[in-house]
C-alpha cells in the first residue's frame, strides 16, 4: 500500500528526490500518479467538494515543488508529501468553513451518541436477559454489500461523519494505512485512535444497515 | 440486577467493545469472553459480520486520480521550477 | 499433546478467519500472551462448538487456561467425523431438554401439574406443554421461559445459544456453581456422542 512509512526517507526515496531534482519527468509523472488517489481521498475529508479537493492536490503539488531543494530526508517522502496535503487541505476548509452556513459543515462529534439505538437490547431489569438483543441484527446478503448502491451510501456515510472521525476511517479503512502510521499523522494516541475508529464504523454500519432494511421494505 | 453468570459480556458491551476486539487490543481476559459470547449469540455474531463488512466495504471505495489535463498542469509546473 | 479444536466449515478458525492447513505444523502469530494457537481440552468443548470438530496436536509447553488451553505451535491431526451436521442439531436439542428437565423440577417444586411437559420427546410437543400451562409467576414462570427460549433455538439449529440458555437456567435453579455443571454435562455428551 502507498502508506507513508513510518520514519526516516528510504534509499528509494533517496533515488526518486535525486531524480526530481535532476529535472526527471517519467519520475515526477510516476509520483504524482500513484499518489493522487489517496491525495485526493485525503483531501475531500477537509473540503466540501470534488473540485475545490482537485484544486487542493494541485497546490499540494506546488508545494512539494518549491519545497524540493530542502528536503532532508528526515521523514519519508511520502510522508512529506502527504504532510503538505494536509495543510493545503485544512487551510481550504476552513476557509470555506468560514463562509459555509453552519447547518452545511459536518456534524458535531456525537460523543454521547450510542452506537446502537438502546431500543435494540433488553432493559437492565429484565428478568433473564438484561443487556441482550431484543432486535438482534441479522446477516447481510453478501452481493449486497459490495455492489455500487452500497458503496455510494458508504461514502455518503462517512463524508457525514464529524471530521476527527472521518479523518480516522479515511485514513485506516477506505486507504488502509496502519494505526501506527494514522496516530503519527494526526499525532493522536492509539487510545484515542481506536475511540475515533468505532464512533466512525459504528455510524457507517447503522447507515448501511438502516439502507437495507429500507431496500427490503421496498 | 446482578448477572446471572459472572464476568460474561453483555450484548451492548459487545457492542461497544467490538472495534477494540477487531483492532486486537482487548486484554486477553476479555477477548476470551469476547469469543465465547460469539459462540452462544447470534445476534452479536451477526453485529460483529456486519461490522467487518462495512470496513470491507470502506476499503473498497474507489480513488481515482486527477485528470489528463490536470496530470499536464503539473508537468508544466514541474519543467518551470525546474528551469 | 492431543487436544481438539472446533473451526468453521472449510476449516476456518471462527474469529480470526485464518484457513488451517490439513497437515503443517502452524506457529503462533507473535510472543504475545493469547497469540498462540488455541485449543479445547474435553471439558473445554461445549464453550467453542462450531461446524466442524478436529484433533490437534500441540507442541511446546501448554499453557491451561479456564476454558482453553494455549501452545505456541499445532496442527490438525484429523477430523472428529463423529461432530457433524447432525451431532451439532442434537446437541441443541440436548440443550433444550434440559432446560426443559430443569423447568420440570422448578414447576414441581412450585406444585404445578406438568406431566406433558415432563413426557414430551420433541421440542415441538415441549414447546406445545409449554403454551398449555397455567399462568405463572416467580422461578416457574422463569424457568418455564428458560424452556420455551431453549426449544426456539433447538428448533433454529442454534445450538450454541439452546446450550448457552440451559446453562443459564441450571444457574437460576441452582446458584452460581449450576453454569458449571451444566457445561460439565454437555460435554460429556459430546464427548460421547462422538466417542472421544
Amino acid at each position: 500500500m502507498d502508506e507513508p512509512r513510518v520514519g526516516a526517507a528510504s534509499a528509494e526515496d533517496a533515488l526518486v528526490v535525486d531524480a526530481l531534482r535532476a529535472g526527471d519527468e517519467k519520475a515526477f509523472l510516476a509520483l504524482v500518479q500513484s499518489l493522487n488517489p489517496p491525495m485526493l481521498r485525503i483531501a475531500s475529508v477537509y473540503v466540501s467538494s470534488r473540485g475545490v479537493a482537485e484544486e487542493v492536490v494541485q497546490e499540494a503539488w506546488l508545494g512539494v515543488l518549491k519545497g524540493l531543494p530542502r528536503f532532508e530526508g528526515r521523514s519519508s517522502l511520502r510522508r512529506w508529501i502527504f504532510g503538505i496535503l494536509t495543510n493545503c487541505a485544512k487551510s481550504r476548509g476552513v476557509r470555506e468553513a468560514r463562509s459555509t452556513p453552519f447547518s452545511e459543515m459536518g456534524s458535531q462529534d456525537d460523543e454521547d451518541e450510542p452506537a446502537v439505538d438502546p431500543s435494540r437490547f433488553l432493559p437492565a431489569d429484565h428478568p433473564r436477559w438484561p443487556g441482550h438483543w431484543s432486535a438482534p441484527p441479522t446477516a447481510w446478503a453478501e452481493e449486497q454489500v459490495l455492489n455500487k448502491e452500497s458503496l455510494t451510501v458508504v461514502e455518503a456515510a462517512i463524508a457525514r461523519l464529524p471530521v476527527n472521525q472521518r479523518e480516522v476511517i479515511t485514513l485506516r479503512d477506505v486507504l488502509g494505512w496502519s494505526s501506527e502510521e494514522v496516530c503519527e499523522s494526526l499525532a493522536i494516541s492509539e487510545g484515542n485512535q481506536r475511540v475515533l475508529l468505532h464512533r466512525a464504523r459504528s455510524k457507517v454500519r447503522a447507515v448501511l444497515e438502516k439502507h437495507f432494511a429500507e431496500g427490503e421494505a421496498r | 440486577m446482578t448477572r446471572r453468570v459472572p464476568h460474561e459480556l453483555t450484548c451492548t458491551e459487545m457492542v461497544r467493545l467490538v472495534t477494540e476486539f477487531l483492532e486486537d487490543a482487548l486484554p486477553l481476559e476479555d477477548r476470551t469472553r469476547f469469543e465465547q459470547h460469539l459462540v452462544y449469540c447470534k445476534g452479536c455474531a451477526a453485529y460483529v459480520r456486519q461490522m467487518r463488512k462495512t470496513v470491507e466495504a470502506s476499503s473498497g471505495l474507489e480513488d481515482t486520480g486527477l485528470s489528463a489535463e490536470a496530470e499536464d498542469e503539473l508537468l508544466r509546473a514541474f519543467k518551470g521550477f525546474c528551469k | 499433546m492431543i487436544a481438539y479444536k472446533f473451526l468453521a466449515a472449510g476449516r476456518v478458525g471462527p474469529f480470526t478467519g485464518y484457513t488451517w492447513p490439513e497437515r503443517e505444523w502452524v506457529d503462533a502469530l507473535s510472543a504475545r500472551e493469547g497469540a498462540g494457537i488455541h485449543a479445547c481440552r474435553i471439558e473445554d468443548l461445549p464453550w467453542w462448538i462450531d461446524h466442524e470438530l478436529w484433533r490437534v496436536e500441540l507442541s511446546g509447553p501448554v499453557l491451561e487456561r479456564e476454558t482453553q488451553i494455549e501452545a505456541r505451535r499445532g496442527r490438525l491431526a484429523g477430523r472428529v467425523a463423529t461432530w457433524d451436521a447432525r451431532a451439532l442439531a442434537e446437541f441443541g436439542v440436548h440443550g433444550a431438554l434440559r432446560a426443559r428437565d430443569l423447568a420440570v423440577l422448578a414447576l414441581g417444586d412450585a406444585g404445578v401439574r406438568c406431566d406433558d411437559l415432563a413426557r414430551a420427546r420433541t421440542l415441538l410437543d415441549i414447546r406445545a406443554a409449554l403454551e398449555a400451562l397455567p399462568a405463572l409467576s416467580g422461578v416457574p414462570a422463569e424457568m418455564a421461559a428458560y424452556a420455551r427460549e431453549a426449544c426456539t433455538r433447538g428448533l433454529d439449529g442454534a445450538a450454541g445459544t439452546a446450550t448457552y440458555i440451559a446453562a443459564v437456567a441450571a444457574t437460576a435453579l441452582r446458584g452460581p456453581s449450576g453454569f458449571a455443571a451444566e457445561r460439565a454435562v454437555q460435554s460429556r455428551w459430546i464427548a460421547e456422542r462422538c466417542g472421544l
